[in-house]
């Protein structure tokens, strides 16, 4: 047991002396991601390095400071430096001398780099972009014949829309050969007189995701004659080919659904057209009746009048042969005899003194009744 | 496209787009009787047909392999 008593700065030093003279703790290699990053007026930067468990206070000093990348938030490094002790704080950290970026942060800078070129070059302008049709009678699928992606669309096809033929163009989609093997399937599938291609992959890292931010497989969706539908990784990953393809859904499951039209809307709009058409029928059945009663109506009107007409000349016909068999009458000697205006028939319709008028085939006489006899 | 043979989908999209036709024919006042219930009756006869294709067709699903047309044998672990 030690029974001596150190001074603080004592105790540091030997601390000190302990890691740094530690061979293993020299030019030692790190590599975990960047937070609380400062660059400072003098020149230095300040960051720590860590990953789920630890974390590492480094130190970059401006001599080795590089100007060819610049520490950001979240960036994934792999650094060489020395572990040394700082007294004033007593605290270890890393002299960093050498600082490269990995994973994450060189492929996306490369992503960026492409991406902004393409973009230049216009391939990703909407003039570009072909319709997808509406109806497909057959899509070709680019993707892993084992992945999730090909299972979510072909559930996604056998739901929305079972009558579309189907037909897998296997492909690698994940690490070596990827690049060859999806501009191979995808020359492959523009041969099937597809209605459309989908170009789809299930989530991954963006490393997974690679191949689909290749320059090659970007033209060779270009170039492709049938409209083609992107749906790799989540909601999240935008990959180079999402920029080229015609139409970009989120995930596998969002291009089916893009490629093929819903089952159950069509069966709705089927069956409000069925009840249209009845509707139509019905109408055109309450239009012709109503048509038919006005026929009807005018019928009746005109049968009404062409009666009365009839009649009425009936009646001047009738009242003028009267009148001709009365004339005759007079003229072989017979007469008419009226009380008041009234015809009379019997001497009962008369009484003695009363006026009686006679009209003869010529003339009237005007009489006063002397006597009646029965 | 040049199919050898119709496939459902193709019947399908005529069918509709036959039907869309009919409905609007239909809405025509000087339609005669007898051409009033044809077009009814292929218009009915279409929608039965579009919804057996819909509700009974299976997804018919090949593989291009090596150049060629094969089944296509989903992956084990298929729900």
């Amino acid at each position: 047991m030690n029974t001596l008593t150190y001074s603080v700065s004592e105790l540091t030093a030997y601390i000190r002396h302990l890691l740094e003279e530690n061979d293993l703790l020299q030019s030692v290699k790190v590599q975990g991601e960047i937070s609380n990053v400062t660059y400072h007026r003098s020149g230095h930067v300040y960051f720590t390095v860590k990953d789920v468990a630890s974390q590492l206070s480094c130190v970059w000093f401006k001599p080795y400071v590089s100007r060819s990348i610049r520490l950001t938030e979240g960036m994934e490094v792999s650094m060489k430096g020395d572990i040394t002790v700082y007294p004033p704080r007593g605290a270890y950290q890393l002299k960093v001398y050498e600082v490269s970026q990995k994973g994450i942060g060189s492929l996306y800078e490369q992503f960026e780099r492409l991406k902004n070129r393409l973009l230049e070059e216009g391939i990703f302008e909407a003039v570009h972009k072909k319709p997808i049709p509406p109806f497909p009678q057959r899509i070709a699928i680019i993707t892993s014949p084992t992945g999730a992606a090909i299972r979510d669309v072909l559930q996604t096809c056998r739901r929305r829309f079972p009558s579309v033929e189907v037909i897998l163009v296997p492909a690698v989609v994940q690490g070596q050969g990827g690049k060859a093997s999806l501009i191979k399937a995808l020359q492959a599938a523009d041969t099937l007189s597809a209605d459309t291609i989908l170009l789809v992959r299930g989530g991954g890292s963006l490393e997974d995701l690679w191949n689909f931010n290749e320059e090659e497989v970007a033209r060779a969706i270009f170039q492709c004659q049938t409209p083609v539908i992107s749906g790799i990784g989540h909601e999240t990953d935008i990959t180079i080919a999402d920029f080229v393809s015609d139409l970009r859904a989120s995930t596998p499951t969002a291009a089916a659904e893009l490629a093929v039209p819903s089952k159950e809307v069509l069966l709705g709009e089927l069956s409000a057209w069925e009840k249209q058409l009845e509707k139509g029928l019905t109408y055109f059945h309450v239009m012709k009746q109503q048509q038919l009663d006005e026929v009807g109506n005018r019928l009746e009107q005109h049968m009404k009048t062409y009666l009365r007409e009839k009649k009425y000349e009936l009646e001047t016909l009738a009242a003028k042969m009267e009148a001709y068999d009365l004339t005759k009458t007079l003229e072989k000697g017979f007469s008419i005899s009226m009380v008041n205006g009234k015809v009379i028939t019997s001497v009962d319709e008369v009484k003695p003194k009363e006026v009686l008028e006679t009209r003869l085939a010529k003339g009237k006489l005007t009489s006063i009744i002397s006597e009646k006899n029965t | 496209m040049s199919k050898a043979k119709q496939t459902d989908s193709g019947k399908l999209e005529a069918h509709l787009s036959r039907i869309k036709q009919i409905l609007q024919l239909m809405q025509q006042a000087e339609q005669g009787f007898d051409q009033q219930m044809e077009l009814f009756q292929e218009g009915i006869k279409l929608i039965h047909q579009s919804q057996d294709i819909l509700e009974q067709s299976e997804l018919h699903v090949k593989q291009l392999l090596e150049g060629e047309m094969k089944p296509f044998l989903p992956a084990k672990g298929e729900e």
